[in-house]
């Protein structure tokens, strides 16, 4: 009784609460300064998809015949397209798109990644062996090849693209998950739970996952920002979205083909480069919050 | 300081007789390295009744967490192991070996308990105490989660906690290392079993929470009535709490009785060296303590002969470095020495 003294460090980072760790990951992004303006420009972009009804001025695949091309001015803020389409109303929508398939390719990923990932290293042996080669076999190819080939394959449309993004990317998922399983099975505490006669199914759910679950989730947001230049790409080439539905990627590749009408490739191109830096400053200040060691 | 040496004695006179709760015998471990097999621990027996703890002593590697590990089934693995582990009580008698994963889940955290060595890396930092130690009772669905969570409570208070109802909330880096041990030591106790394992529990911590946690230990496993195997490489933490010891070297035992014969008197010059080797707080400043010379043979370069022969003093040339030494009956203890008998004449 005597040594009943308590370190009380949980009233002085509270963020590093494992216990409470999603709500401590969102304060500690928070209170980091690259960390919230991803926040912000993440936020923007859902509030912006969820409300592109209200937001847009114009019916984004309603074509003004009379406005083909016509550079931004007060009417049409970004411009019109070759069709005479309002490309401000198109950006908002396109938001929608891409953000639906990267949230569903990345959440794909991950969840079929993580299940690879978890059974292969903590089954070990040939279960590992055998999924690992499989993994090994879809990283051999270069993403976008491979994107390109499933899709080629399922046929062109939305659907479609969200599962070869995520086909594409769980390799990762499974490879990050696995290499973590392989050290938490081995510490102490892993250890004495199987000394307390813990199944498996118990232990990974209960005392793997939620030790290796931190990582996963910034790498998750790294992947997002490749996630949504693959799907750029895939629509770019056509295999993505299919018109007259907006999407950046397509929009993109549509205004390459007239240089001096500048305003159809920057509009879109701006909404990727803003989407994937604030995935990817997530992604950054998730794995400082995460990870004390790497802090500023 | 050993109310039980009769019962002891008893126990190691008959083995079946009194019932022990643990058998170990002919335990083989042996792993595969560069395509051979080497051999870890070479033919260890040795058993525990009720109420009785039997300590394991020995250097770093001498294999004395490795046949923790194998009666608990949590061997790593690439080992192979032969010999016999055997529970037994009023029920009857389960062969260990033999059990399937699942069945041998079934009795981890309810027949066998194990305390392990690190307090600071065995809880999980991310779940609270008291969730982890109201765990082993309903992995084995024992009861509800309610009362799961209330007798973690108890046990907590059971192992001197104070505040035992805000505590069973902390998570393990807001405890101290002798709560936390404290807390291991619940775990291993709240699913009450028979066999009682702790692995090197006290070697974390500073001598005066030691001192606690042996007494709480002892005092529980008194109070239930269960057998304890204790593994140690510290005498004076064996001296306080065994009733019996098993000095182990290079995969073997060497010298097995009762624990105050064993350290008044030791037959087995590993023993003596090992006994010598303690400092004492009379000891002199700058008197040198005296060392075992050379070093514990790796596995698998273990010489021919006594493994102890090459650092003994007493070693007979012709004698020692040829064949396998047999545990010798002597004095009321078994000795693995080929000069006991002579030693003590002369």
């Amino acid at each position: 009784m005597s040594i009943a003294n308590v370190t009380s460090t949980s009233d002085r980072a509270p963020e590093k609460v494992p216990d409470a760790r999603w709500l401590g990951l969102l304060k500690g992004l928070w209170r980091h300064r690259l960390g919230r303006a991803g926040c912000i420009v993440l936020a923007v972009l859902v509030l912006v998809a969820a409300g592109a009804d209200w937001l847009a001025p114009h019916d984004p695949t309603e074509i003004y015949y009379d406005y083909i091309l016509v550079a931004p001015d007060s009417r049409f803020w970004f411009g019109t397209d070759e069709l005479g389409r309002d490309i401000f109303s198109r950006v908002l929508f396109g938001a929608r798109v891409s953000l639906q398939v990267v949230a569903a390719a990345v959440a794909l990923s991950l969840v079929i990644g993580a299940a690879v990932g978890l059974i292969s290293g903590y089954a070990g042996a040939w279960i590992d062996n055998g999924l690992m080669r499989v993994m090994d076999g879809l990283m051999a190819f270069p993403a976008l090849v491979l994107a390109l080939a499933i899709v080629a394959v399922l046929g062109p449309d939305l659907l479609n693209a969200m599962i070869a993004i995520a086909v594409v990317n769980t390799p990762g998922f499974a490879r990050l998950v696995r290499g973590e399983t392989l050290v938490v099975r081995e510490l102490d505490y892993v250890q004495a739970a199987r000394a307390m006669g813990a199944s498996p199914l118990r232990i990974v759910a209960r005392h793997v996952w939620p030790s290796v679950s931190g990582n996963v989730l910034v790498y998750g947001s790294l992947k997002a920002s490749a996630a949504l230049i693959t799907e750029s790409a895939l629509s770019f080439l056509g295999l993505g979205v299919q018109p007259p539905t907006p999407s950046w990627g397509y929009m993109l590749a549509t205004g390459m083909q007239y240089t001096q009408a500048w305003w159809m490739s920057i509009f879109p191109g701006l909404a990727i480069f803003l989407t994937v830096l604030g995935l990817n400053l997530i992604g950054d200040a998730a794995r400082d919050v995460i990870d004390p060691r790497t802090q500023r | 300081m050993n109310p039980l040496p009769a019962l002891a004695a008893a126990a190691s006179e008959k083995a079946t007789q009194s019932g022990p709760t643990l058998a170990v015998s002919d335990l083989r471990i042996s792993a595969k390295r560069d395509r051979k097999s080497v051999e870890l621990l070479r033919g260890v027996s040795f058993h525990v009744a009720s109420g009785e703890t039997l300590a394991l002593v020995g250097e770093s590697g001498c294999g004395k967490s490795i046949t923790s590990l194998a009666v608990m089934g949590l061997l790593a693995p690439g080992l192979s192991m032969s010999g016999e582990v055997a529970l037994t009580d009023a029920g009857g008698r389960i062969d260990l070996v033999a059990l399937s994963a699942a069945e041998r889940r079934k009795l981890c955290g309810r027949r066998l308990g194990m305390i392990f060595q690190e307090p600071m890396t065995s809880l999980n930092p991310m779940q609270r105490v008291g969730d982890q130690i109201a765990e082993t009772l309903t992995t084995h669905g024992i009861c509800s989660r309610q009362e799961a969570a209330r007798r973690a409570v108890a046990m907590l208070d059971r192992m001197g906690i104070a505040d035992p109802g805000r505590r069973a909330l902390a998570l393990p880096h807001e405890l101290s290392g002798g709560m936390r041990q404290r807390v291991m030591i619940a775990m291993a106790m709240i699913g009450e079993p028979d066999l009682l394992i702790a692995d090197e529990p006290t070697t974390a911590l500073d001598v005066t929470v030691q001192a606690q946690i042996l007494e709480l230990i002892r005092d529980l496993s008194r109070e239930r009535g269960m057998a304890t195997l204790f593994i140690s490489h510290d005498l004076a933490v064996v001296a306080d709490i065994a009733d019996r010891v098993a000095v182990m070297y290079a995969g073997e035992i060497v010298e097995t009785g009762p624990i105050d014969q064993v350290l008044d008197a030791p037959l087995h010059p590993y023993t003596i060296g090992l006994i010598a080797s303690r400092p004492a707080l009379s000891t002199e400043r700058r008197a040198r303590l005296s060392a075992i010379f050379g070093a514990v043979p790796e596995p698998g370069r273990r010489p021919q002969g006594c493994a102890f022969h090459p650092r003994c003093s007493l070693a007979k040339p012709g004698l020692c470095d040829v064949g396998d030494v047999p545990l010798k009956r002597f004095d009321g203890r078994d000795v693995r020495c080929l000069r006991v008998g002579e030693r003590v004449q002369a």
